[in-house]
Protein backbone atom coordinates (compact mmCIF):
# COMPACT_ATOMS: atom_id res chain seq x y z
CA UNK A 1 0.00 0.00 0.00
CA UNK A 2 1.49 3.41 -1.52
CA UNK A 3 1.30 7.34 0.53
CA UNK A 4 -1.71 7.93 -1.24
CA UNK A 5 -3.53 4.84 -1.14
CA UNK A 6 -2.86 4.73 2.84
CA UNK A 7 -3.57 8.44 3.02
CA UNK A 8 -6.99 8.27 1.55
CA UNK A 9 -8.08 5.56 4.04
CA UNK A 10 -6.57 6.95 7.56
CA UNK A 11 -9.52 8.58 8.31
CA UNK A 12 -11.92 5.92 7.80
CA UNK A 13 -9.01 3.84 9.97
CA UNK A 14 -9.37 6.32 12.72
CA UNK A 15 -12.82 5.87 12.39
CA UNK A 16 -12.25 2.35 12.95
CA UNK A 17 -14.83 2.04 9.73
CA UNK A 18 -12.64 -0.05 7.79
CA UNK A 19 -12.41 -4.42 7.26
CA UNK A 20 -9.59 -5.98 9.58
CA UNK A 21 -7.50 -6.67 6.73
CA UNK A 22 -7.41 -3.29 5.74
CA UNK A 23 -6.87 -1.67 9.16
CA UNK A 24 -3.72 -3.86 9.17
CA UNK A 25 -2.25 -3.01 5.93
CA UNK A 26 -2.76 0.58 7.34
CA UNK A 27 -1.53 0.23 10.80
CA UNK A 28 1.37 -1.77 8.80
CA UNK A 29 2.11 1.55 6.69
CA UNK A 30 1.81 4.30 9.46
CA UNK A 31 4.39 2.03 11.40
CA UNK A 32 7.48 2.41 8.55
CA UNK A 33 6.15 6.32 7.18
CA UNK A 34 6.82 8.87 9.25
CA UNK A 35 4.92 11.39 6.27
CA UNK A 36 1.36 9.23 6.95
CA UNK A 37 1.59 9.37 10.43
CA UNK A 38 1.70 13.00 10.13
CA UNK A 39 -1.25 13.30 8.48
CA UNK A 40 -2.84 11.17 11.58
CA UNK A 41 -1.70 12.90 13.71
CA UNK A 42 -3.54 16.63 11.65
CA UNK A 43 -6.56 14.22 11.04
CA UNK A 44 -6.47 13.69 15.10
CA UNK A 45 -6.50 17.02 15.99
CA UNK A 46 -8.78 18.61 12.64
CA UNK A 47 -11.35 15.83 14.63
CA UNK A 48 -11.12 17.10 18.29
CA UNK A 49 -10.86 20.66 17.46
CA UNK A 50 -14.01 20.40 15.15
CA UNK A 51 -15.69 18.36 18.25
CA UNK A 52 -14.67 21.38 20.77
CA UNK A 53 -15.34 23.78 18.79
CA UNK A 54 -17.92 23.19 15.78
CA UNK A 55 -21.27 22.38 18.41
CA UNK A 56 -23.99 25.19 17.87
CA UNK A 57 -26.35 25.31 20.20
CA UNK A 58 -29.44 26.99 20.15
CA UNK A 59 -30.59 30.17 21.93
CA UNK A 60 -32.89 30.19 24.77
CA UNK A 61 -34.90 32.48 23.09
CA UNK A 62 -34.92 30.46 20.59
CA UNK A 63 -35.79 27.54 22.10
CA UNK A 64 -38.16 29.11 23.93
CA UNK A 65 -39.95 30.18 20.94
CA UNK A 66 -39.88 26.52 19.83
CA UNK A 67 -41.16 25.36 22.62
CA UNK A 68 -44.17 27.61 22.27
CA UNK A 69 -44.42 27.19 18.50
CA UNK A 70 -44.73 23.48 19.73
CA UNK A 71 -47.28 23.61 22.11
CA UNK A 72 -49.51 26.04 19.50
CA UNK A 73 -49.95 23.03 17.38
CA UNK A 74 -50.90 20.51 20.20
CA UNK A 75 -53.23 23.52 21.31
CA UNK A 76 -54.60 23.96 17.63
CA UNK A 77 -55.15 19.64 17.05
CA UNK A 78 -56.46 19.36 20.47
CA UNK A 79 -60.24 18.03 19.87
CA UNK A 80 -62.83 20.78 21.67
CA UNK A 81 -63.12 18.40 24.98
CA UNK A 82 -59.92 18.48 25.47
CA UNK A 83 -59.73 21.86 25.08
CA UNK A 84 -61.91 22.13 28.01
CA UNK A 85 -59.31 21.36 30.37
CA UNK A 86 -57.32 24.39 29.96
CA UNK A 87 -57.53 26.55 32.85
CA UNK A 88 -58.30 29.22 30.54
CA UNK A 89 -59.23 32.05 33.04
CA UNK A 90 -56.80 31.58 35.63
CA UNK A 91 -54.52 31.28 33.26
CA UNK A 92 -54.72 34.30 32.40
CA UNK A 93 -54.33 35.25 36.07
CA UNK A 94 -51.35 33.30 36.08
CA UNK A 95 -49.79 33.20 33.12
CA UNK A 96 -46.29 35.34 32.78
CA UNK A 97 -43.80 35.76 30.27
CA UNK A 98 -44.03 33.20 27.62
CA UNK A 99 -47.41 31.25 27.79
CA UNK A 100 -49.25 34.33 28.08
CA UNK A 101 -48.87 34.43 24.22
CA UNK A 102 -50.56 31.08 24.13
CA UNK A 103 -53.79 33.04 24.87
CA UNK A 104 -54.02 35.31 22.17
CA UNK A 105 -56.98 35.37 20.16
CA UNK A 106 -54.94 36.15 16.86
CA UNK A 107 -53.11 33.27 15.68
CA UNK A 108 -50.91 35.29 13.06
CA UNK A 109 -49.90 37.78 15.51
CA UNK A 110 -49.09 34.82 17.37
CA UNK A 111 -46.12 33.40 15.29
CA UNK A 112 -44.59 36.43 14.25
CA UNK A 113 -44.38 37.67 17.55
CA UNK A 114 -43.15 34.60 19.12
CA UNK A 115 -39.62 35.17 18.86
CA UNK A 116 -39.74 38.66 19.40
CA UNK A 117 -41.05 37.80 22.75
CA UNK A 118 -38.65 35.34 23.76
CA UNK A 119 -35.98 36.92 23.31
CA UNK A 120 -37.86 40.34 25.47
CA UNK A 121 -37.67 37.53 28.04
CA UNK A 122 -34.21 36.81 27.40
CA UNK A 123 -33.48 40.34 27.79
CA UNK A 124 -35.53 40.88 31.03
CA UNK A 125 -34.01 38.02 32.51
CA UNK A 126 -30.79 39.30 31.82
CA UNK A 127 -31.33 42.92 33.17
CA UNK A 128 -32.84 41.76 36.41
CA UNK A 129 -29.87 39.68 36.87
CA UNK A 130 -27.72 42.49 36.29
CA UNK A 131 -29.92 45.03 38.71
CA UNK A 132 -29.73 42.35 41.30
CA UNK A 133 -25.89 42.15 41.24
CA UNK A 134 -25.53 45.67 40.94
CA UNK A 135 -28.11 47.11 43.66
CA UNK A 136 -26.93 44.51 46.31
CA UNK A 137 -30.79 43.49 46.57
CA UNK A 138 -30.53 39.74 45.12
CA UNK A 139 -32.79 38.87 47.76
CA UNK A 140 -36.14 40.16 49.76
CA UNK A 141 -36.81 36.98 52.03
CA UNK A 142 -33.23 36.05 52.79
CA UNK A 143 -33.95 32.17 53.99
CA UNK A 144 -32.07 28.86 53.56
CA UNK A 145 -35.41 26.86 54.56
CA UNK A 146 -37.22 26.32 51.63
CA UNK A 147 -40.42 26.27 53.28
CA UNK A 148 -40.12 29.83 54.38
CA UNK A 149 -39.36 30.89 50.92
CA UNK A 150 -42.35 29.02 48.58
CA UNK A 151 -44.39 30.59 51.29
CA UNK A 152 -43.62 33.67 50.95
CA UNK A 153 -44.20 33.54 47.09
CA UNK A 154 -47.46 32.59 47.50
CA UNK A 155 -48.65 35.62 49.45
CA UNK A 156 -46.99 38.11 46.62
CA UNK A 157 -47.63 35.90 43.35
CA UNK A 158 -50.78 33.63 42.17
CA UNK A 159 -48.56 30.75 41.44
CA UNK A 160 -46.25 29.06 44.40
CA UNK A 161 -43.41 27.42 42.52
CA UNK A 162 -41.52 24.34 44.66
CA UNK A 163 -38.32 25.70 46.37
CA UNK A 164 -35.89 23.32 47.26
CA UNK A 165 -32.57 23.97 49.14
CA UNK A 166 -29.51 22.49 47.20
CA UNK A 167 -26.56 23.00 50.15
CA UNK A 168 -25.96 19.65 50.28
CA UNK A 169 -25.21 19.48 46.87
CA UNK A 170 -23.07 22.33 46.94
CA UNK A 171 -25.43 25.12 45.65
CA UNK A 172 -26.85 26.45 49.03
CA UNK A 173 -30.48 28.90 48.95
CA UNK A 174 -29.57 32.34 50.21
CA UNK A 175 -33.50 33.38 49.36
CA UNK A 176 -35.89 34.65 46.93
CA UNK A 177 -37.42 37.86 45.35
CA UNK A 178 -40.08 39.09 43.07
CA UNK A 179 -38.91 40.69 39.47
CA UNK A 180 -40.55 41.66 36.55
CA UNK A 181 -40.06 39.66 33.36
CA UNK A 182 -42.22 40.35 30.33
CA UNK A 183 -44.55 42.13 31.87
CA UNK A 184 -45.33 39.71 34.64
CA UNK A 185 -44.54 39.26 37.82
CA UNK A 186 -42.23 35.94 38.56
CA UNK A 187 -40.80 34.15 41.22
CA UNK A 188 -36.75 34.66 41.32
CA UNK A 189 -35.19 31.51 44.01
CA UNK A 190 -31.17 33.05 44.28
CA UNK A 191 -28.79 30.13 44.68
CA UNK A 192 -25.00 30.50 45.58
CA UNK A 193 -22.47 28.68 44.01
CA UNK A 194 -19.07 29.45 45.70
CA UNK A 195 -18.44 33.05 45.62
CA UNK A 196 -20.94 33.05 42.60
CA UNK A 197 -24.66 34.18 42.53
CA UNK A 198 -27.10 32.00 40.66
CA UNK A 199 -30.87 33.66 39.93
CA UNK A 200 -33.51 31.38 39.21
CA UNK A 201 -36.51 32.75 37.37
CA UNK A 202 -40.01 30.92 37.43
CA UNK A 203 -42.78 31.44 35.96
CA UNK A 204 -46.23 29.05 35.36
CA UNK A 205 -45.91 27.78 31.26
CA UNK A 206 -48.31 25.01 31.20
CA UNK A 207 -48.55 23.41 27.98
CA UNK A 208 -44.65 23.84 27.59
CA UNK A 209 -43.22 20.46 26.60
CA UNK A 210 -41.00 19.02 29.40
CA UNK A 211 -37.34 18.03 28.71
CA UNK A 212 -36.22 21.24 27.25
CA UNK A 213 -33.06 22.87 28.08
CA UNK A 214 -30.75 24.78 26.00
CA UNK A 215 -27.18 27.06 27.01
CA UNK A 216 -26.32 30.28 25.67
CA UNK A 217 -24.06 32.77 26.69
CA UNK A 218 -24.89 36.23 26.72
CA UNK A 219 -22.80 39.90 27.54
CA UNK A 220 -20.48 37.64 30.11
CA UNK A 221 -23.54 36.03 31.75
CA UNK A 222 -24.73 32.17 31.36
CA UNK A 223 -28.18 30.86 30.72
CA UNK A 224 -29.70 27.85 31.29
CA UNK A 225 -33.17 27.64 30.24
CA UNK A 226 -35.66 24.65 30.79
CA UNK A 227 -39.46 23.78 31.28
CA UNK A 228 -40.73 21.22 33.93
CA UNK A 229 -44.02 20.54 35.64
CA UNK A 230 -45.53 23.44 34.25
CA UNK A 231 -43.53 26.12 35.50
CA UNK A 232 -40.55 27.82 32.51
CA UNK A 233 -37.34 28.00 34.80
CA UNK A 234 -34.09 30.52 33.36
CA UNK A 235 -31.53 29.95 35.43
CA UNK A 236 -28.83 32.79 34.82
CA UNK A 237 -25.27 33.33 36.47
CA UNK A 238 -21.32 34.03 35.71
CA UNK A 239 -21.24 30.33 36.45
CA UNK A 240 -19.88 27.85 33.69
CA UNK A 241 -22.49 26.26 31.90
CA UNK A 242 -21.76 22.91 33.15
CA UNK A 243 -22.36 24.22 36.69
CA UNK A 244 -25.61 25.73 35.99
CA UNK A 245 -27.00 22.59 34.27
CA UNK A 246 -26.05 20.60 37.04
CA UNK A 247 -28.45 22.88 39.17
CA UNK A 248 -30.68 22.09 36.46
CA UNK A 249 -30.51 18.66 36.88
CA UNK A 250 -31.18 19.22 40.99
CA UNK A 251 -33.68 21.81 40.88
CA UNK B 1 -50.37 17.11 25.93
CA UNK B 2 -49.15 13.49 26.49
CA UNK B 3 -48.42 13.29 22.97
CA UNK B 4 -46.14 16.32 22.63
CA UNK B 5 -44.69 15.42 26.51
CA UNK B 6 -43.47 12.52 24.68
CA UNK B 7 -42.19 13.67 21.58
CA UNK B 8 -40.56 16.54 23.30
CA UNK B 9 -38.44 13.50 25.68
CA UNK B 10 -37.80 11.78 22.42
CA UNK B 11 -36.49 14.78 20.12
CA UNK B 12 -35.29 18.03 22.93
CA UNK B 13 -32.06 16.22 23.60
CA UNK B 14 -31.02 16.63 19.93
CA UNK B 15 -32.25 19.92 19.83
CA UNK B 16 -28.22 21.23 20.00
CA UNK B 17 -27.40 18.39 17.08
CA UNK B 18 -30.30 19.17 14.20
CA UNK B 19 -29.44 22.92 14.90
CA UNK B 20 -25.92 22.38 14.73
CA UNK B 21 -26.20 20.21 11.58
CA UNK B 22 -29.02 23.22 10.29
CA UNK B 23 -26.15 25.86 10.77
CA UNK B 24 -23.39 24.16 8.85
CA UNK B 25 -25.75 23.82 6.50
CA UNK B 26 -26.66 27.29 5.80
CA UNK B 27 -24.11 28.83 7.81
CA UNK B 28 -25.97 31.31 9.28
CA UNK B 29 -28.18 31.24 12.92
CA UNK B 30 -31.27 32.76 12.19
CA UNK B 31 -31.55 30.72 9.09
CA UNK B 32 -30.15 27.76 10.99
CA UNK B 33 -32.93 28.54 13.96
CA UNK B 34 -36.14 28.79 10.75
CA UNK B 35 -35.32 25.51 9.83
CA UNK B 36 -34.83 23.72 12.75
CA UNK B 37 -38.45 25.37 13.93
CA UNK B 38 -39.94 23.81 10.23
CA UNK B 39 -38.23 20.27 10.86
CA UNK B 40 -39.51 19.78 14.75
CA UNK B 41 -43.11 20.57 13.00
CA UNK B 42 -42.82 18.84 10.72
CA UNK B 43 -41.20 15.75 12.83
CA UNK B 44 -43.89 16.28 14.97
CA UNK B 45 -46.54 16.01 12.69
CA UNK B 46 -45.12 13.05 11.65
CA UNK B 47 -44.45 11.54 14.79
CA UNK B 48 -47.02 8.95 14.70
CA UNK B 49 -45.62 7.32 11.65
CA UNK B 50 -42.13 6.90 13.47
CA UNK B 51 -41.96 2.89 13.89
CA UNK B 52 -38.87 3.18 16.28
CA UNK B 53 -35.36 2.74 15.92
CA UNK B 54 -32.95 5.54 16.18
CA UNK B 55 -34.70 9.25 16.65
CA UNK B 56 -31.41 11.16 16.47
CA UNK B 57 -30.95 9.49 12.52
CA UNK B 58 -34.81 10.03 12.18
CA UNK B 59 -34.62 14.21 13.01
CA UNK B 60 -31.15 14.89 11.55
CA UNK B 61 -32.37 13.17 8.09
CA UNK B 62 -35.67 15.80 8.40
CA UNK B 63 -33.56 18.12 9.32
CA UNK B 64 -30.95 17.60 6.68
CA UNK B 65 -33.60 17.72 3.54
CA UNK B 66 -35.44 21.03 5.26
CA UNK B 67 -32.14 22.57 4.72
CA UNK B 68 -32.12 21.29 1.37
CA UNK B 69 -35.46 22.17 0.16
CA UNK B 70 -34.22 25.49 1.72
CA UNK B 71 -31.02 26.16 0.22
CA UNK B 72 -32.86 25.31 -3.15
CA UNK B 73 -35.07 27.53 -2.67
CA UNK B 74 -32.86 30.58 -1.74
CA UNK B 75 -31.19 29.76 -4.69
CA UNK B 76 -34.32 30.02 -7.10
CA UNK B 77 -35.12 33.53 -5.27
CA UNK B 78 -31.90 34.91 -5.73
CA UNK B 79 -31.37 33.60 -9.26
CA UNK B 80 -28.31 31.39 -9.08
CA UNK B 81 -27.92 28.58 -10.70
CA UNK B 82 -30.53 26.26 -8.54
CA UNK B 83 -28.92 23.87 -5.72
CA UNK B 84 -30.90 21.27 -6.75
CA UNK B 85 -30.12 21.53 -10.26
CA UNK B 86 -26.55 21.23 -9.44
CA UNK B 87 -27.18 18.36 -7.63
CA UNK B 88 -29.08 16.13 -10.61
CA UNK B 89 -26.59 17.61 -12.97
CA UNK B 90 -23.35 16.31 -11.40
CA UNK B 91 -24.84 13.47 -9.08
CA UNK B 92 -22.82 11.63 -7.37
CA UNK B 93 -19.57 12.10 -8.91
CA UNK B 94 -17.31 13.54 -6.16
CA UNK B 95 -14.61 14.82 -7.96
CA UNK B 96 -17.14 17.76 -9.31
CA UNK B 97 -18.64 18.61 -5.46
CA UNK B 98 -16.31 21.82 -5.28
CA UNK B 99 -18.05 22.73 -8.45
CA UNK B 100 -21.39 22.29 -6.51
CA UNK B 101 -20.19 24.41 -3.61
CA UNK B 102 -19.21 27.44 -6.30
CA UNK B 103 -22.79 27.89 -6.77
CA UNK B 104 -23.33 28.55 -3.43
CA UNK B 105 -23.25 32.33 -1.45
CA UNK B 106 -20.22 32.74 0.90
CA UNK B 107 -20.52 32.45 4.50
CA UNK B 108 -22.04 35.43 6.00
CA UNK B 109 -21.41 34.54 9.58
CA UNK B 110 -19.32 35.63 12.27
CA UNK B 111 -19.12 32.01 13.42
CA UNK B 112 -16.92 31.38 10.19
CA UNK B 113 -15.35 34.65 9.46
CA UNK B 114 -13.57 35.10 12.96
CA UNK B 115 -9.72 35.26 13.60
CA UNK B 116 -7.44 32.36 13.15
CA UNK B 117 -8.82 31.13 16.40
CA UNK B 118 -11.59 29.68 14.67
CA UNK B 119 -9.35 28.52 11.57
CA UNK B 120 -10.79 25.23 11.76
CA UNK B 121 -14.05 26.66 11.52
CA UNK B 122 -13.30 28.70 8.26
CA UNK B 123 -12.13 25.80 6.58
CA UNK B 124 -15.03 23.72 7.31
CA UNK B 125 -17.90 26.86 5.96
CA UNK B 126 -16.10 26.74 2.92
CA UNK B 127 -16.36 23.36 2.31
CA UNK B 128 -18.59 22.08 -0.45
CA UNK B 129 -22.13 21.29 1.09
CA UNK B 130 -22.20 17.41 0.70
CA UNK B 131 -17.97 17.09 2.18
CA UNK B 132 -19.07 19.53 5.12
CA UNK B 133 -22.48 17.41 6.04
CA UNK B 134 -20.47 14.39 6.10
CA UNK B 135 -17.65 15.55 7.76
CA UNK B 136 -20.11 17.72 10.64
CA UNK B 137 -22.07 14.53 11.36
CA UNK B 138 -18.96 12.59 11.08
CA UNK B 139 -16.64 14.85 14.06
CA UNK B 140 -19.57 16.92 15.53
CA UNK B 141 -22.15 14.32 16.36
CA UNK B 142 -20.02 11.40 16.21
CA UNK B 143 -22.27 9.32 13.89
CA UNK B 144 -21.41 6.31 12.29
CA UNK B 145 -20.72 5.55 8.39
CA UNK B 146 -24.00 3.55 8.37
CA UNK B 147 -25.79 6.33 10.23
CA UNK B 148 -24.42 8.94 7.90
CA UNK B 149 -25.58 6.81 4.80
CA UNK B 150 -28.60 6.82 6.25
CA UNK B 151 -29.13 10.74 6.92
CA UNK B 152 -27.97 12.36 3.89
CA UNK B 153 -29.34 9.03 1.88
CA UNK B 154 -26.32 7.59 0.03
CA UNK B 155 -23.93 4.43 0.18
CA UNK B 156 -21.56 3.56 2.82
CA UNK B 157 -18.54 3.76 0.59
CA UNK B 158 -19.61 7.30 -0.22
CA UNK B 159 -19.83 8.62 2.89
CA UNK B 160 -16.33 6.91 3.30
CA UNK B 161 -14.81 9.07 0.26
CA UNK B 162 -16.81 12.35 1.32
CA UNK B 163 -14.83 12.12 4.76
CA UNK B 164 -11.36 11.35 3.11
CA UNK B 165 -12.27 14.28 0.99
CA UNK B 166 -13.41 16.74 3.81
CA UNK B 167 -10.33 15.86 5.95
CA UNK B 168 -8.09 16.09 3.01
CA UNK B 169 -9.15 19.57 1.87
CA UNK B 170 -9.90 20.67 5.86
CA UNK B 171 -5.87 20.03 6.16
CA UNK B 172 -5.17 21.68 3.08
CA UNK B 173 -7.01 24.56 3.81
CA UNK B 174 -5.22 24.91 7.55
CA UNK B 175 -1.97 24.56 6.50
CA UNK B 176 -2.69 27.27 3.84
CA UNK B 177 -3.80 29.47 6.62
CA UNK B 178 -1.20 28.97 8.92
CA UNK B 179 1.42 30.04 5.81
CA UNK B 180 -0.24 33.31 5.47
CA UNK B 181 0.31 33.95 9.26
CA UNK B 182 3.29 33.53 9.08
CA UNK B 183 4.14 35.36 5.88
CA UNK B 184 2.57 38.04 7.94
CA UNK B 185 4.64 37.69 10.80
CA UNK B 186 1.93 36.14 12.46
CA UNK B 187 -1.02 37.48 14.21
Amino acid sequence: MDCSQTQSLIGAFLDEELTADQGNEVAAHLAGCALCREVATDYRRIGSDLAQQGRVPPSPAFVASLRQELARKELASAPASRAAYWPKVSWRQMAAGLTIALLSSSATYLSTRTEERASAVQHDVIAAHVRSMLQDNQIQVASSDSHTVRPWFVGKLDFAPEIKDLAKEGFPLIGGRIDYVDGHRVAVAVYKRNQHWVNVFIWPAAGAPGGLSAVSASSGHNIVTWSRSGFAYWAISDLNPEELQKLESLI
Amino acid sequence: MKRLDEFGRMTLPHLTAAHTLAYWLVRNRSDAEDIVQEAFLRAYRGYDGFQGGDVRVWLLTIVRNTAYRWLSDRHRRSNVIAFDEAFNRYGDKESSEDEVASSEPSPEDDLINSDNRHAILQALGRLPAQLREAIVLREIEGLSYREIADVAGVKIGTVMSRLARSRSLLRASLAHLNNKTEAKGGL
